[in-house]
């Protein structure tokens, strides 16, 4: 009985420490976790080289609000319309951006196809997949590019041999970090 | 447009009144004791007040759900509703036809009138949430007002949660309140065009 006190008067404190465990510490191991993600950018999944956007298009779906977001490609090829900028979405019309990727090492290129929803200045993301760049070739070539990254922003990166993402010579909109996360390769 | 029919929340009362009488006649003769009728009544009045009150007054109204649904597929081919936008709220079914700006509601709580009015008689279409603690809400609607009336549609609630305004089901509730509420304006400016009346 004496031991059960000995627990129960620990009790207290050990609850005070969780709670402020998880509101001051925990999210800023969290923070900290993941800005250095973030600072060591996305590797390309065959030799581990730095990925950076290379190009970017935008496209409007037939889809809106809260519907299933769907994983077929052919899907986003047959229904896709070509738009020019983000202030061409609907109100409620879902969009989706199709990021060209290229590793810095290989050379070799993805295509990132992201679904997202725009509410007034936000993009809420809904999906996303990575493909082949040699899959989509063709029908990306048939549209000017919404976003190519800033002229000698690829030397830089090459000379530097790093990832060279800064945000004054590379958009932030790397597929991978700009939503933090990892995307199914298929 | 009416909100609330007075008939239809009538016939819920009597509806009440009727069962509990019912059952205190039906318990009150069982037991043989005239003055059961009476206990029997008044507490199956009680009971069934609660869970008819509970009933109207949280999102779950099967009754006035289906009766909403029925007057709806009874009246769009009439009145020409078909191929439209349609919103389906707990508390009311809104079809906008934007080419010929007008628009059809029915309510909740008089869900056997199809009510179709002219989109260039609503005015001040504003879509909104209402905040809660912590710069949460729980409540993401759309509203206009109709000869003086607020009619206010939600987009998205929770009932025993608050959600971050950030959160994808508010930022989705957000998206479809602007969403109509744009079209509501389209409409009106459509029904002023074409002299809809």
């Amino acid at each position: 009985m004496d031991n059960l006190f000995e627990v129960l008067k620990w009790i207290p404190g050990i609850l005070l420490l969780l709670c402020i465990f998880g509101r001051y510490i925990w999210p800023n191991l969290m923070r900290v976790w993941i800005k250095n993600a973030e600072e060591k950018g996305v590797k390309c999944d065959v030799c581990k080289g730095p990925v950076m956007d290379r190009e970017e298009y935008l496209f409007l779906i037939p889809s809106s609000f809260d519907a299933p977001h769907v994983k077929e490609l052919q899907y986003y090829i047959n229904n896709g319309r070509f738009i020019g900028d983000v202030s061409q979405i609907p109100t409620g019309n879902r969009a989706c951006r199709m990021a060209v990727t290229q590793c810095q090492n290989c050379g070799r290129r993805e295509v990132v196809v992201i679904d997202f929803l725009r509410v007034r200045d936000t993009e809420v993301f809904k999906g996303a997949e990575a493909y082949p760049y040699e899959q989509l070739r063709g029908f990306l070539e048939q549209f000017p590019v919404t976003f190519d990254a800033p002229a000698g922003a690829w030397e830089n990166a090459n000379s530097k041999g790093t990832v060279a993402a800064s945000p004054s010579t590379v958009s932030d909109s790397s597929a991978d970090t700009k939503y933090g996360i990892h995307f199914p390769r298929v | 447009m009416k909100k609330v029919s007075g008939l239809y929340i009538f016939s819920y009362v009597f509806a009440v009144l009727l069962l509990s009488a019912l059952a205190g006649i039906l318990l009150g003769g069982y037991t043989g004791n005239p003055e059961a009728f009476i206990g029997f009544f008044i507490m199956t009045l009680f009971l069934l007040g609660i869970t008819v009150f509970v009933w109207f007054f949280t999102s779950s109204n099967a009754i006035s759900d289906s009766i909403m649904k029925k007057t709806v597929k009874k009246y769009e081919g009439s009145y020409g509703f078909v191929a439209c936008r349609t919103f389906t709220a707990y508390n009311a079914i809104l079809k906008v036809d934007v080419p010929t700006g007008r628009i059809a509601f029915i309510s909740w709580l008089n869900p056997f009138e199809f009510q179709v009015i002219s989109a260039a008689e609503i005015e001040n279409v504003t879509s909104s949430y209402v905040g809660g603690p912590f710069g949460g809400t729980n409540y993401v609607y759309f509203q206009f007002f109709h000869k003086g009336k607020k009619f206010r549609i939600p987009t998205f609630v929770a009932i025993k949660a608050m959600y971050r305004l950030d959160s994808v089901q508010v930022l989705e509730g957000v998206s479809k309140a602007d969403a109509y509420a744009e079209l509501l304006n389209q409409a009106k400016e459509n029904a002023i065009r074409l002299g809809v009346r």
